[in-house]
């Protein structure tokens, strides 16, 4: 960890972690439910800025079994949060209020051959040695979800009547928005499973031009069913799926391009949350590239991270043409200078280091040591790609001066090595090493600066490097 | 007269036509070079008429046609590898360019990494492997004229467990050497020379075989695959196996045509050790013919070996670029026209699915796609 405080012996994260697997296990009508939903605030207070990184909140399947609670979160699992504090999630206590008044509203019976149901599936799984086949859970589901939404929806109107008061929070608050937003999430359930299934599971860093696609053609079909039936918008399909991914924006961009028929009250409610849950995104890859050790061994998961981060915050800038507010935008450039800065202090010294670490020992055993030159290679080739991704939001400024000395750097051996070869032939010997390590200098150079100028060093040294292969190659039958 | 002979010249059929469905010969093809810049992952290598080098890209940019440019002109086009630069410069120094000479110039190129440390290290291991069939091919003859030389088999393993093999076996030797007219030491010499014209493809089974007897196997081997696929699957993409299981059929039909002649010829080695080097020549350019026929095979094979458990749109994907780049026999290797048809079909099917599927996956950098094709060009190598 880079400039941290030491950790204490049991981080916040692990121990936030293991007040939500409790919150989320036990049964949500138990008394002592709250004393886990304290718990868990507590340790996410901790003086922490509302937009950082948080630990995803997931209904986490119950050790004795997937239960009807579990199922009935499935939908909106990318979507829950215990802290009540997140404008993007659904706070863990009105999940829990729609459920108490959900399930005295749904026959015993059928309630009973749900559990059977779902323990059949769970054995099924115990005896296969596998997880919980999705496919099933959605056929479940989807003779469920849509009794729950009737059953949650009739509740919201008794509610609103004043005949029912279940849907109130622990501080009298009524929980009617989020109820509604929990019932048309259910309404839409079938749809979002489905592009769910599509995606896979995540971390999902950017969509495939044949998610796109699909997802594009899921959403346009909802958005004509919309257009005859308001309750179908697929905004909130969107921005439920959209929980799932490392780069929300892109499938914002992606709705906003397309003809979705006239926004919802829901569907504005949670556009409203976007932003949020775009930033958050944004600063939980930030914090998390922190969290990296800036080590060799780590170099290509330094660079995965940093390619989605890039890639997340260059799809937040488009959505300056899809009417984003002007606070965004700010707090998006600051995270973009942010990433930079990163970028340039932390990040960059430790690509350098991998990349010229074949030559450090002078550099003539690189043939031998074929990983490492690999190694390098392969930074080499992830800094080139992070250099292009990093360019829509303008952090190559940050990276291209370093690349620069590097390339320097890489010049510097090549001309180290061909005076070995030069001093070699002057004594009437041969430095194969250094003939082999030099092309090995030129192909990482390549890589960073393109054919043209690494065609021009090898033909600057080409008589050197033929006399080396004429020797090499000499009692080798070609 | 003049006038006479330029008219009948100038006659509609005895002018190539431009759109003819296949290549007149295999020089006209172009060599399948193993080439690293990603826009030249399909392309051929041929000299033009004046005895400089251009390039044959078919389906460039999802188009019909094949595009044809010139070398020299080519980095206007695209920003070439130092690799292919090399290996351009290298292939230039030859006056012929074949599979042969490409495929030695690719494994000097490796040698000296511009190919990677990783095909660096492999290259001197595979030319070593060309040596050993060579020897493997020596012993299997010398066997073989041991057995001529009335040694049979159990004798020999008697010879071998009594300590007498050396004598038992010269004596052997000594009795063809004097039936072929040659003293004893000039005999060996000839098995050596014979062993090294037939190493690259070798013996028929159960002895060594050469590497183009190999790659014959996996031609085959292709097309049953492809023929199952095609079975299963279905649609365009099952047609379009079809016809590439149908050329790697041809191809591979054609090559066991070359090596049942070769096979026939060495049953009775003691004319051709006798004659030596009169039949240098055809075994050469057995080879040769080999060599031309499975050109660009062996990069299918690779491809289609790597997405063997992939999914159907990852398998769609290699088989369209298998298609774009099929290795058509030309009119020189069927002159009686035997595969007109199949290359009739090429060009039918090639104009209705000429755009191939988008990757699923978005593109990746030039330097991760020339990465890919370096690894299955030492892939291809090490088959």
């Amino acid at each position: 960890m880079v400039g941290a405080e030491p950790a204490p012996a049991m981080s916040r994260g692990v121990q936030a972690r293991l007040a939500e697997a409790l919150l989320l296990t036990e049964d949500p009508s138990a008394s002592d439910s709250l004393r886990a939903a304290e718990i868990s605030a507590w340790y996410r207070s901790g003086g922490a800025d509302p937009l950082a990184a948080r630990p995803r909140a997931r209904p986490q399947l119950p050790s004795d079994g997937p239960t009807p609670f579990w199922l009935f979160c499935v939908p909106f699992e990318d979507m829950l949060d215990s802290t009540g504090a997140d404008p993007t999630r659904l706070p863990q206590e009105a999940v829990r209020a729609c459920w108490r008044a959900v399930e005295g509203r749904v026959a015993a019976e059928p309630g009973e051959t749900l559990e059977w149901g779902l323990a059949a599936l769970a054995e099924k799984a115990r005896l296969d040695g596998t997880d919980l086949d999705p496919a099933a859970i959605d056929v479940i589901g989807g003779r469920w979800w849509p009794i729950w939404q009737q059953s949650l929806t009739s509740a919201i109107a008794d509610a609103r009547a004043g005949h029912l008061e279940i849907l109130v929070g622990r501080n009298g608050r009524k929980l009617l928005a989020e109820a509604e937003t929990v019932a048309a999430i259910l309404r839409l359930a079938g749809p979002i499973q489905r592009l769910k299934g599509l995606l896979g599971p995540p971390p999902i860093a950017h969509l495939s031009s044949a998610q796109k696609s699909a997802i594009r053609s899921e959403l346009e079909s909802l958005g004509r069913a919309h257009r005859r039936e308001v309750w179908s918008d697929p905004r909130i399909v969107a921005h439920v799926v959209a929980q799932r991914l490392e780069n929300p924006a892109e499938l914002f961009v992606m709705t906003a391009q397309l003809e979705l028929g006239a926004v919802s009250e829901h569907g504005k409610r949670l556009g409203e949350a976007r932003e949020p849950l775009i930033l958050a995104r944004s600063a939980k890859q930030l914090a998390a590239l922190d969290e990296m050790p800036p080590t060799g061994s780590a170099v290509p998961e330094i660079i995965a991270a940093c390619e989605i981060a890039a890639g997340a915050l260059a799809s937040a800038a488009e959505l300056e043409h899809h009417g984003a507010s002007a606070a965004y935008l700010r707090e998006l450039a600051r995270l973009q200078e942010a990433f930079a800065q990163r970028l340039g202090t932390t990040i960059m010294p430790v690509l350098r280091a991998e990349i010229v670490a074949p030559w450090q020992d002078g550099g003539e055993d690189a043939r031998s040591d074929a990983a490492g030159v690999l190694r390098a290679e392969a930074v080499a080739r992830g800094l080139a790609r992070l250099t292009r991704s990093t360019a829509p939001i303008g952090a190559e400024t940050a990276v291209r001066p370093q690349i620069a000395a590097l390339l320097d750097e890489i010049e510097a051996i090549v001309a180290r090595l061909a005076e070995g070869l030069k001093a070699a032939a002057d004594r009437g010997e041969t430095a194969v090493g250094s003939g082999a390590a030099l092309v090995n200098a030129v192909r990482t150079l390549e890589l960073l600066a393109g054919s043209d100028r690494a065609h021009a060093l090898v033909s600057t040294h080409a008589a050197l490097l033929n006399a080396a292969w004429a020797e090499a190659e000499r009692d080798i039958v070609v | 007269m003049a006038g006479l002979a330029l008219a009948q010249a100038a006659e509609a059929s005895r002018i190539r036509a431009f759109d003819a469905p296949r290549p007149a010969s295999f020089a006209e093809r172009g060599v399948a070079v193993a080439f690293t810049t990603p826009g030249l992952a399909l392309a051929r290598l041929r000299y033009d008429g004046r005895e400089r080098h251009e390039i044959v890209m078919p389906n460039l940019a999802d188009g019909r046609g094949v595009y044809v440019a010139p070398w020299a002109s080519l980095s206007e086009i695209m920003s070439l590898t130092v690799h292919d630069r090399m290996l351009q410069q290298l292939l230039a120094r030859d006056a012929v360019l074949d599979p042969e000479t490409a495929r030695r110039a690719q494994l000097r190129i490796a040698l000296r990494g511009f190919a990677g440390a990783d095909a660096a290290d492999a290259a001197p291991r595979v030319l070593a492997s060309d040596t050993r069939l060579a020897t493997a091919v020596n012993l299997a003859l010398m066997v073989q004229l041991i057995h001529e030389g009335g040694l049979t088999s159990a004798e020999a393993l008697q010879a071998a467990e009594t300590g007498r093999a050396g004598a038992e076996f010269r004596r052997a030797l000594a009795c063809i050497a004097e039936r072929a007219g040659l003293a004893p030491i000039e005999l060996a010499d000839r098995i050596g020379a014979l062993s090294h014209a037939v190493a690259p493809f070798g013996l028929a089974d159960p002895r060594p075989a050469g590497r183009l007897r190999r790659l014959a196997r996996r031609v085959g081997a292709l097309r049953a695959a492809l023929v199952g696929w095609a079975r299963k699957q279905g649609g365009e993409y099952g047609d379009i196996a079809g016809l590439c299981a149908a050329a790697a059929g041809e191809a591979a039909a054609r090559c066991g045509e070359i090596l049942h002649g070769i096979d026939r010829r060495l049953s009775s080695p003691i004319p051709i050790l006798r004659a030596w080097p009169r039949d240098r020549r055809f075994f050469e350019e057995a080879g040769q013919r080999l060599a031309w026929m499975l050109d660009g095979w062996k990069r299918a094979v690779v491809c289609w070996h790597e997405v063997a458990e992939a999914t159907r749109p990852e398998q769609e994907l290699v088989l369209a670029a298998i298609f774009r780049a099929l290795p058509v026999l030309p009119d020189e290797a069927d002159p009686k026209g035997a595969g007109l048809d199949l290359a009739l079909s090429y060009r039918r099917l090639m104009r209705r699915h000429c755009r191939g599927p988008e990757p699923a996956e978005p593109a990746q950098g030039a330097a991760e796609a020339a990465r890919r094709m370096e690894r299955a060009n030492l892939h291809a190598e090490l088959l």
